[in-house]
């Protein structure tokens, strides 16, 4: 069901049993999988079915630290989030990622790997990914031409990736949403406050306003904020009638800690004679399938570094691509005009079998997880966007690690390449010395917004614990990449659907008691 | 086409014989002339290159400007002669990055001994 919040009389009430704020990759999959259940499911979106320049302009913030794309147009605020411009890149994420480490300030979910694993494989099919099948061997025995190169597997391992189509949930999934009975679709409805009883424990409820003027409330007994990791922590900092720190914020935690994945052409692997390299080869038609060279963790672990991957693609395409960091745009339809052309180009790539073409040169490009860091942060500017909300001011911060991770890992690839003699590896100008921890210009993100109500073990570590539920308020929980306590090296989409559908399940079993 | 020309190069200093370019240059046996060819190398760049690679590592090590310190130990570990010499060598370059023994030069993560020759190789051979 389906309906325009501006439309619906001032001052309504809308009730529900859950009400799901954002229709994103989180909310979506989240209501989708409430389809035909007995519950009244409210979901909210601040945005229609189309982008609106002045739904965008909501978005829009400043960013005071590291170089960073335009977070008017980074995020897409209508129905589908930021789907509209995403370009399909999945892995899951290692056991690693979720592990303690102690080089790792702050490292360590409470949760493990297993317990996502029940619900990758449907995260995978909302995704529109391939079989759940991550490992390399599943997918050589099904293509023997996909050979690895010849590099000790103890050392640098080959992690599998999958495209999707991409999905674009605006298109893919808004027929199935506004036809489900028990779904109640709100577009233009942007949650802008909070509100929660007076011993700060329990949400009565939320505030929502459109551009049109009017103001509505809802009301339900569990509520998931699952509007991307910026507004999440925006709208918990700014919700802050009963609690002056905001919701949640008891301990000072909630914006802190964001991470981004570093995204940055990083060196050149040169071999003597031509290869296809097929198994790291982009393939978005076919196969939709890749890997990316990573260290294992014994060696993450004996050099104290972060997980990251490493991409190739030949030299002779990839320098003539310029960093996204240089190319992103300042306004959200372009941005989708863009992701449409990339992945066009991606799949005429494909088609053209460009992929299996020869080459002796390989660009390296570097995906780094971002240890989680306090400074990393997003705060409430004094600006408030036209619905009166406070903007954004983003402050993305590195830290050293990052950059030494970055250098060891090819120091340690080039060595392996070396030990192999197929070739040998050139790190770029920036990575060359040990003692130097600046970035350079082109140093981008995925669009990978992480960490900002960051799971917990407590509250003094955390803002949601190990359900996503917020630490003290028994009926708000926190949906998507928001949650994640450290970043790993996968694009997030596929572990923050599996995260959300292991909520969705947590609600059903409280809702069935 | 560099590449091609170096190669060309040491194989026929490899059989004993010299274009007259390189005729004003120090003559080399055929071992000294393995010595001074790193071989995924020479498939790799060119001889300028290799100069240059081995310029950087003579700057970064000044101690081993020396033809006759190189060739010491480029030998050192290497028993055989002849193609056994290339062996061993190869060997000795993977042992190299086995055991971390690598050298950045212009960015490229090269073995020790690899970047010896390529020092070696810009000494035999004076633009």
């Amino acid at each position: 069901m389906h309906i325009d919040a501006r439309r619906l009389e001032n001052h309504s009430l809308i009730e529900g049993d859950l009400c799901i704020v954002g229709a994103g990759a989180a909310g979506i999959s989240i209501a989708l999988d409430w389809i035909n259940t007995p519950f009244k499911v409210i979901l909210l979106e601040g945005g229609g079915f189309e982008l609106d320049p002045a739904m965008q302009d909501l978005y829009a913030g400043k960013s005071i630290g590291q170089k960073y794309y335009s977070l008017e147009a980074v995020r897409l605020h209508y129905f589908g989030g930021t789907t509209g411009h995403w370009a399909g890149y999945c892995s899951t994420y290692d056991d690693i990622d979720f592990e303690k480490r102690d080089w790792v300030p702050r490292s360590g979910w409470p949760i493990t790997k297993e317990d996502l694993e029940p619900y990758y494989p449907k995260a995978q099919q909302i995704l529109e990914l391939g079989p759940y099948e991550y490992d390399l061997a599943y997918w050589q025995k099904k293509y023997p031409e996909l050979v690895p190169l010849p590099l000790d597997n103890q050392v640098i391992w080959n992690k599998i990736w999958q495209f999707s189509p991409p999905t674009r949930f605006n298109t893919r999934y808004r027929s199935a949403i506004v036809n489900a009975k028990n779904i109640h679709l709100y577009t233009y409805a942007d949650a802008t406050n909070i509100e929660a009883d007076d011993t700060v424990r329990t949400i009565r409820q939320i505030t929502v306003k459109n551009l049109a003027g009017k103001e509505h409330t809802v009301k339900a007994k569990y509520f998931i904020l699952a509007c991307c990791a910026l507004q999440n922590a925006r709208l918990l900092l700014a919700s802050n009638q009963q609690a002056p720190k905001g919701l949640g914020n008891d301990h000072d935690l909630v914006g802190r800690h964001f991470m981004e994945h570093l995204e940055v052409k990083s060196g050149l692997l040169q071999l003597p004679v031509k290869s296809s390299l097929r198994l790291y080869m982009l393939n978005f038609m076919g196969l939709r399938m890749r890997a990316e060279l990573s260290t294992t963790a014994e060696i993450q672990k004996k050099y104290q570094i972060l997980n990251g991957t490493v991409s190739l693609s030949p030299e002779l395409v990839a320098s003539r691509e310029k960093p996204m960091i240089e190319l992103f745009p300042k306004k959200a339809a372009q941005s989708v005009e863009m992701a449409s052309s990339f992945v066009k180009e991606l799949r005429a790539e494909s088609k053209s079998k460009a992929n299996e073409k020869q080459y002796t040169s390989f660009e390296l490009f570097t995906r780094m997880e971002q240890s989680p860091n306090p400074n990393s942060r997003v705060t409430l500017d004094t600006v408030k966007d036209a619905l009166g909300m406070p903007r954004i001011i983003l402050d993305w911060q590195l830290t050293e690690q990052e950059k030494r991770s970055i250098r060891q890992l090819y120091l340690i690839l080039g060595q392996q390449i070396g030990v192999s003699g197929s070739g040998r590896v050139q790190l770029m100008e920036w990575l060359r010395k040990g003692d130097d921890y600046s970035w350079p210009d082109f140093l981008g993100g995925g669009w990978h917004h992480m960490g900002t109500t960051r799971m917990g073990e407590n509250p003094q570590t955390g803002v949601v614990d190990q359900n996503c539920r917020v630490f003290g308020i028994d009926n708000l929980f926190m949906g998507g990449s928001s949650c994640f306590s450290t970043a790993g090296s996968a694009n997030p989409t596929l572990t923050l659907t599996a995260l959300v559908l292991r909520l969705s399940d947590f609600l059903k079993h409280k809702f069935l008691k | 086409m560099e590449r091609k020309t170096f190669i060309g190069l040491s194989a026929l200093s490899v059989l004993g014989l010299y274009l007259p370019l390189e005729e004003c240059k120090p003559s080399l046996t055929p071992e000294q002339d393995t010595l001074s060819t790193p071989t995924m190398l020479s498939k790799l760049f060119s001889a300028a290159r290799i100069r240059n690679l081995g310029k950087q590592y003579l700057n970064q090590h000044p101690a081993e400007s020396s033809r006759n310190l190189l060739e010491k130990e480029l030998r050192e570990g290497i028993s055989g002669n002849g193609d056994q010499i290339s062996r061993d060598l190869s060997s000795k370059i993977r042992q190299d990055f086995q055991g971390g023994r690598t050298v950045l030069l212009e960015g490229w993560i090269l073995s020790q001994t690899e970047s010896r020759q390529c020092a070696y190789y810009d000494l035999s051979h004076p633009a």
